[in-house]
């Protein structure tokens, strides 16, 4: 049989097809078999993209209204500053799409965004494109009050851009001269973040791109060729931002910002280095030291001329795990204070270190071999980018944040009104999907005898029927990857997992009715689903130990 | 639609559980509407002061109310369940859900609620006709 052609609904992620909102199912074709898709989190949530880059992707916004319209209103012309019109082309060709504004000579000259409020403390870049006719001409961009960024403006196109720490809750995005000049001017945008991101045009709203609220997140993690759904629960990062420079405190050590490419594929990655030789030269969060309670915490690190990061346990006795950045090994050499322990690759010399604690008081040290001294010339260090520090036992994905508070990721859902894709009392649910431990529903699937599929402690899978009270499977434990089919008459349920019965046949005390609404995740776990296929019959036992296997 | 944050302040951890309890649950205990709690717990008001080697010289002074940050989902009549625990940093205080539309939101309710606000009248620090 094809259990394609079978299939009342079919949904494989692996086509990557989804948009705000909504994830695609391949069958039915009519739209019929679509999910519903929610989170309601877009600055705080990523995914791996696709090879070769395998890039992070963000959640983006250009918090500038009107960005490349300088005639309208929302910005003011200031001390003899003039629009001549938009008459020149732009960086990409584009006739008549980039703007001539004269400056006077004016001192203190400028276009000015009204006023925008921002988080104090955040971090924000503002980038923009600049050209003049002739020769060069000195300019600012920026904000006056948290220090502008002077330019040099020649006849090519340039984009100037310049980060900083808001430290004032309302910003007034400008570009000033202080001499006679027409200066070309096209695109500005102001983001959080430490870098400027590719443009992104606005209009009376701000403009947005990347992972929108409720975008579903396809996700190609670990090299893979195609996505699967990354289903998570709700976290928030503690870390307050990517930028280093504000809230750690560096001991015997310096860093330098923007100083490589980082796994977002942007010059967003700081190179940290010892300032002294000696021991325990570190950086570290003073708001989290000690963290109460179990903590995983993350960062992302690329060996430099040093290739050793560990992360110690202050209070344990100063020793820890150490992340060797050149083998992807992590050395445990604390077992009793970390409860997990992991380096995940990213490719490019990149990779995700993490740990797990409980009560920890954690430095990152610098280190020769693994050990806590490092050797100093001024130079020599390593890459660091991302830092993640989340109130749980295991990582999830990396939650951006540059609010200079925390940030929450919402939990991601997807759901489906299933009564045309079932036959009333039976079916067959085909699942394939990689699970990690977080003790919640799954999936509730309403006015069925309420299905409920559970899990539990120990990572063990279980259905239940709630009007019954009844377990209608047996638990199994989930492993890296399973596919599970569970198959529902009128008078029984069987679960096959990886190609095997689990447990035997549940006769049921009453039949499932009137399946109306499957919402999987709705607990809050995380998952990696690769397949969801609904049959509108039990398939035979042969048939479920195929498709299993 | 966009979903509303809200900010609360609750006695104790205990208050604000109870007021967690509220929130509709399904017959197995479980939290069967769609919104997102989070609990901040007692704030740092101070931060601690550690030495150059970690040490704690001045231990963290906390706030004496317990916060708890909701992200309301689709069912906005139990927003009026927590009314009574609502209070309105100045946006979008030290936590926020990750979304840019429900920041949008509250802080044009929060300019709604108080328009005399310094956050809803900020002041140029550079005058436009200053030379």
């Amino acid at each position: 049989m094809s259990y394609f052609d079978d299939a009342s609904l079919a949904f494989l992620p692996s086509g990557a097809a989804g948009k705000d909102g909504k994830a695609y199912s391949i069958k039915p074709t009519d739209g019929t078999g679509d999910f519903t898709f929610s989170r309601g989190s877009n600055l705080a949530a990523t995914r791996v993209g696709p090879g070769p880059d395998y890039f992070i992707e963000k959640g983006r916004e250009n918090l500038l209204t009107y960005s490349n319209d300088f005639s309208n209103s929302d910005w003011n012309k200031i001390n003899g500053l003039s629009v001549i019109g938009q008459t020149a082309t732009d960086p990409f060709g584009v006739a008549n799409n980039a703007w001539s504004l004269n400056f006077d000579g004016t001192v203190n000259g400028r276009i000015e965004k009204k006023g925008l409020s921002v988080a104090v403390n955040g971090v924000y870049n503002y980038s923009v494109y600049l050209r003049v006719a002739t020769g060069t001409q000195v300019a600012s961009i920026g904000h006056s009050s948290w220090g502008l960024t002077a330019v040099t403006i020649t006849t090519q196109w340039q984009r100037f851009e310049g980060f900083k720490v808001a430290a004032t809750n309302t910003a007034y995005i400008r570009v000033r001269c202080d001499d006679a000049a027409i200066i070309e001017v096209f695109g500005y945008q102001f983001e959080s973040g430490l870098v400027a991101t590719e443009y992104i045009e606005s209009g009376a709203t701000k403009g947005t791109a990347g992972i929108l609220e409720n975008t579903p997140r396809f996700d190609y993690s670990n090299g893979a060729s195609c996505p699967s759904l990354l289903l998570e629960p709700s976290r928030t990062n503690l870390v307050p931002s990517e930028y280093f420079g504000a809230g750690y405190t560096l001991s015997g050590a310096a860093i330098i910002n923007n100083n490589t490419t980082s796994p977002e594929g942007l010059q967003n990655a700081t190179k940290i280095y010892p300032t002294a030789s000696g021991n325990y030269k570190h950086i570290r969060y003073g708001s989290l030291n000690p963290s109460t309670g179990v903590h995983t915490f993350s960062i992302f690190a690329k060996a430099g001329e040093l290739d050793h990061l560990v992360l110690i346990d202050y209070d344990g006795g100063g020793v820890g795990v150490d992340f060797n950045l050149s083998t992807g090994v992590a050395n445990d050499s604390a077992s009793v204070a970390f409860d997990f322990v992991d380096m995940v690759d990213y490719g490019n010399g990149w990779y995700r270190c993490v740990a797990t604690a409980t009560n920890l008081r954690f430095y990152w040290i610098l280190s020769d071999n693994g050990g806590v001294s490092v050797t100093a010339n001024g130079t020599d260090g390593l890459y660091i980018y991302a830092a993640q520090a989340e109130a749980n036992a295991y990582p999830t994905s990396y939650i951006p944040n540059h609010s200079g508070g925390t940030i929450t990721r919402a939990v991601d859902v997807i759901s489906k009104d299933l009564t045309s894709v079932i036959n009333n009392n039976q079916m067959t649910m085909f699942l394939d999907v990689k699970s990690l431990e977080a003790i919640s529903t799954v999936i509730a699937a309403d006015n069925f005898g309420d299905l409920r599929w559970y899990h539990q402690a120990g990572n063990r899978f279980r259905f239940y029927k709630i009007d019954d009270a009844d377990w209608v499977t047996n638990s199994f434990v989930v492993n890296d990857g399973d596919k599970i089919a569970l198959t529902l008459t009128d008078t029984q349920a069987k679960l096959f997992v990886n190609g095997s019965q689990v447990g035997t046949t549940f006769a049921l005390t009453t039949s499932f009715q009137n399946f109306t609404n499957l919402s999987y995740n709705v607990g809050s776990s995380k998952n990696e689903l690769n397949q969801l296929l609904i049959f509108r019959t039990a398939l035979s036992d042969a048939d479920c130990i195929t498709l299993t296997t | 639609m966009t979903r509303l944050t809200r900010k609360y302040e609750f006695v104790d951890e205990a208050a604000a559980d109870a007021a967690i309890a509220l929130l509709p649950t399904d017959d197995e205990g479980n939290a069967s509407h769609g919104h997102l709690v989070t609990k901040l717990g007692y704030l740092v008001i101070e931060p601690a002061v550690n030495g150059e080697d970690g040490e704690e010289i001045t231990a963290a002074v906390l706030s004496e109310v317990y916060a708890v940050d909701v992200y309301w989902g689709g069912e906005s009549v139990d927003v009026d369940l927590w009314a009574a625990f609502i209070v309105w940093p100045t946006p979008m205080g030290i936590h926020s859900f990750g979304s840019s539309s429900s920041r949008d939101e509250y802080a044009s309710t929060y300019c709604g609620l108080f328009p005399d606000s310094l956050y809803c009248n900020p002041v140029d620090p550079e005058p436009l006709n200053e030379i």
